[in-house]
């Protein structure tokens, strides 16, 4: 379970250039293109790092925040906000808390395997098991 | 009593037979016969108009004569005449008794009868005031003497009567119309007086009124009726440069030469003109009530401006129109700002246009370019093929370049618009220089540059840390670029004295700057490199930098020899007047 990384984004290449870079140093990548979908994953027992885009129509990254922790979903999972910088930052009122970082996109591949593996380090450590 | 009627004579003698003889002439009543007969002995046959009748009193005495004439007097029957017989012993003689006679009733005609030789003309004159009432009967007299006598002296008694009355009765109206003319006169004087201090209290309130319109600030010139000029204040002096003495009465459109250069209508000439007329060759007039207004460029001392006018049509009590009113102000000024402004806020709206449509640019690329950035790499490890390499190096080179700009585009108009945010704290100077150096180490290594951090550590600035990173991010990266190989770049800061800021230079031994440059260069997308091949650079890095220095009011510029001779960029900043706080190293970031 501590190994896991999830991507929610709406943008289908942003998913797959996050897949290949994964697989390329057998992560384990989970995908979700909305909100609706990354609960769903939490739902079905996902714990790991996401990678939570903010700007997606419908649910941004905001909202989804606020209906994980409302479901009592969050605690076990480390959230990592990707942003491009300039987006509104009126709804982040109150769940700044759950955020652990920013990622500005775009990035490079070695700066997300880089960063990937020192938040599931993170992980680790507040979750007390080994990697 | 009837002043035509008064007939009555009185006889004073002291000869009763003179009395008998005077009412026989006089006073004939009864049988008329001898007098008739003498009468028309002496006129002839012809019969005489009726025989006058008189009145006659005797009196024997000058004394009772007088009594007689006093109690005549109070009973107002006056004796028209008097006959006096000069000698009338013992009392008064005739004389006297006319002295008398007249003391008490002047108008009394009198004959004094008289013997030849008793007084001479001359005593009697001596003694008595004649005048013309007095006549002698010589005796023995005739009858007929005395008829005419008494005809002629009682028609005058009664004429002089009546002239008498007349002349009061004229006196009387003479005075009473004296009265009138005295009291019209005096009503007269009174009015003339009203008239004067009316026309005083006018002439000040035109004099009062003079001086208003001479000292109103507006530009003012009146016209009479036949539009001749007749005031022409101090303002429009002023303004037009000609002075009244020049314009006054003068008309033939006068007016319109200071304006116009030449004779023609201008406002005030467009009061009497039909509405139609108006509305179709003069659609800019607007009319308010009887008040026309518009708007002009005119030559005023040979320069064009622009003048707002109104004029109004002059009313005199009656309500017909006696010339003309008309009011200029020079809003050249006004029109001119407010043609800056609606350029500015035109400017303005167009900026803030440019700013939402960048930052919704840089956005949007943002997306694709996600996957390149990402991918990009992975597929240039994979490949080992030298052609493939290069063909992605110069792939990776060109995602880099579009990341670049929209990356400091981006930064720019955050820069720009979050100006008003800005909270500046007390940060170290010389480690926000560190944090820049360091973010272009690699850079610098690869030209060969050495890089000096001259800046006291004790200087503290009030500024945004995260913008003063940036600031010299930018600075360092394009002396790094543009430094001379192998060379080195210098950053200093000294301070400013009496202002309380601190001037840095960031100084490079590179290609330095043409004449002229030194302004240009901070100008969004100005690249040294006119064809702009260089993809290592946006061209927005000073941009930045200005921007920045600007949110912290400072000013920046840049200084060079010339071309090969290096550039110093310099800025101010404001010197922090609290203790300073330690710069946070700059690494993986935690916070937005």
């Amino acid at each position: 379970m501590s190994n896991k990384i999830m991507i929610v984004d709406d943008n289908e290449y942003v998913r797959a250039s996050v897949e290949i870079i994964c697989e390329s140093v057998q992560m384990d990548l989970t995908s979700a293109a909305c909100g609706e979908e990354c609960l769903a994953h939490l739902e079905s027992g996902f714990r790991g790092v996401i990678l939570m885009d903010i700007m997606m129509p419908e649910m941004d990254g905001w909202d989804t925040i606020r209906e994980i922790v409302s479901k009592g979903l969050y605690n076990g999972n480390i959230i990592v906000m990707l942003t491009g910088m300039g987006e509104p930052d009126a709804k982040m009122d109150g769940v700044q808390e759950y955020v652990t970082d920013y990622m500005t996109k775009p990035f490079g591949p070695d700066q997300l395997i880089e960063s990937l593996q020192y938040y599931l380090t993170l992980l680790n450590v507040t979750s007390g098991t080994d990697a | 009593m009837n002043v035509t009627e008064n007939r009555r004579i009185l006889l004073i003698d002291d000869t009763p037979a003179i009395h008998d003889d005077f009412r026989k002439i006089l006073v004939s009543h009864g049988s008329s016969a001898d007098l008739d007969e003498i009468e028309a002995a002496l006129f002839g046959a012809k019969q005489q108009a009726a025989p006058v009748r008189f009145e006659l009193d005797s009196a024997y005495q000058g004394e009772e004569g007088w009594n007689m004439l006093r109690a005549s007097l109070e009973a107002g029957l006056p004796y028209a005449m008097a006959f006096v017989d000069m000698r009338m012993p013992p009392g008064w003689d005739g004389v006297e008794t006319i002295e008398r006679l007249w003391q008490t009733d002047p108008r009394l005609q009198i004959v004094i009868c008289t013997a030849y030789s008793d007084y001479s003309w001359e005593e009697v004159l001596e003694r008595l005031d004649v005048g013309d009432r007095l006549l002698v009967l010589k005796k023995p007299f005739d009858a007929i003497e005395v008829c005419q006598l008494a005809n002629t002296l009682t028609a005058k008694w009664q004429l002089t009567r009546q002239a008498e009355l007349k002349l009061a009765g004229l006196e009387e109206a003479v005075r009473r119309r004296t009265v009138q003319l005295d009291q019209a006169n005096e009503a007269l004087q009174a009015d003339i007086v009203e008239r004067k201090r009316a026309e005083q209290e006018t002439m000040n309130a035109y004099r009062r009124i003079a001086d208003i319109l001479e000292f109103l600030p507006d530009a003012t010139f009146v016209v009479d009726a036949q539009h001749k000029v007749i005031a022409w204040n101090r303002a429009i002096e002023v303004m037009t440069g000609v002075k009244k003495v020049e314009i006054l009465n003068q008309g033939e459109f006068a007016y319109a030469i200071p304006f116009y250069g030449v004779r023609r209508k201008i406002l005030i000439d467009m009061l009497e003109e039909d509405q139609q007329v108006l509305d179709s060759e003069y659609p800019s007039l607007r009319r308010e009530g009887r008040t026309l207004i518009a708007e002009a460029r005119v030559m005023l001392a040979g320069e064009l401006r622009y003048v707002w006018s109104s004029a109004t049509p002059l009313y005199n009590m009656q309500g017909d129109v006696v010339g003309g009113i008309q009011s200029l102000r020079d809003i050249t000024d006004l029109r001119r700002i407010e043609q800056e402004k609606t350029m500015l806020e035109a400017q303005l709206h167009h900026s803030s246009m440019m700013e939402s449509l960048m930052t919704q640019l840089s956005h949007d690329l943002k997306t694709p370019l996600t996957p390149l950035f990402a991918l990009l790499p992975m597929v240039r490890k994979k490949v080992a093929d030298p052609s493939l390499e290069k063909m992605l190096d110069i792939c990776q080179s060109s995602v880099n370049q579009i990341q670049g700009l929209s990356s400091k585009a981006l930064d720019l108009v955050r820069l720009s618009c979050r100006e008003t945010r800005l909270q500046p704290l007390p940060v170290q100077l010389t480690s926000a220089v560190e944090s820049g150096i360091s973010s272009c180490a690699a850079l610098f290594l690869q030209r060969g540059i050495t890089c000096v951090n001259a800046v006291d550590q004790s200087i503290v600035v009030q500024a945004a840390a995260e913008q003063l990173n940036l600031l010299f991010d930018n600075l360092l990266s394009n002396a790094a670029r543009y430094g001379a190989a192998n060379g080195s770049v210098r950053i200093s800061a000294e301070l400013e004295p009496g202002t309380g800021a601190v001037v840095v230079s960031v100084q490079d031994d590179g290609i330095g700057l043409k004449p002229g440059q030194s302004a240009q260069i901070f100008e969004e997308f100005f690249k040294t490199d006119v064809a702009r091949h260089d993809l290592g650079t946006q061209g927005l890095g000073l941009a930045i930098c200005k921007r920045i220095v600007l949110n912290h009011k400072g000013r920046i510029w840049a200084e060079s020899a010339g071309i090969g001779q290096g550039t110093t960029v310099r800025f101010t900043l404001k010197i922090s007047k609290t203790p300073m706080e330690k710069h946070p190293a700059k690494g993986i970031s935690h916070e937005q």
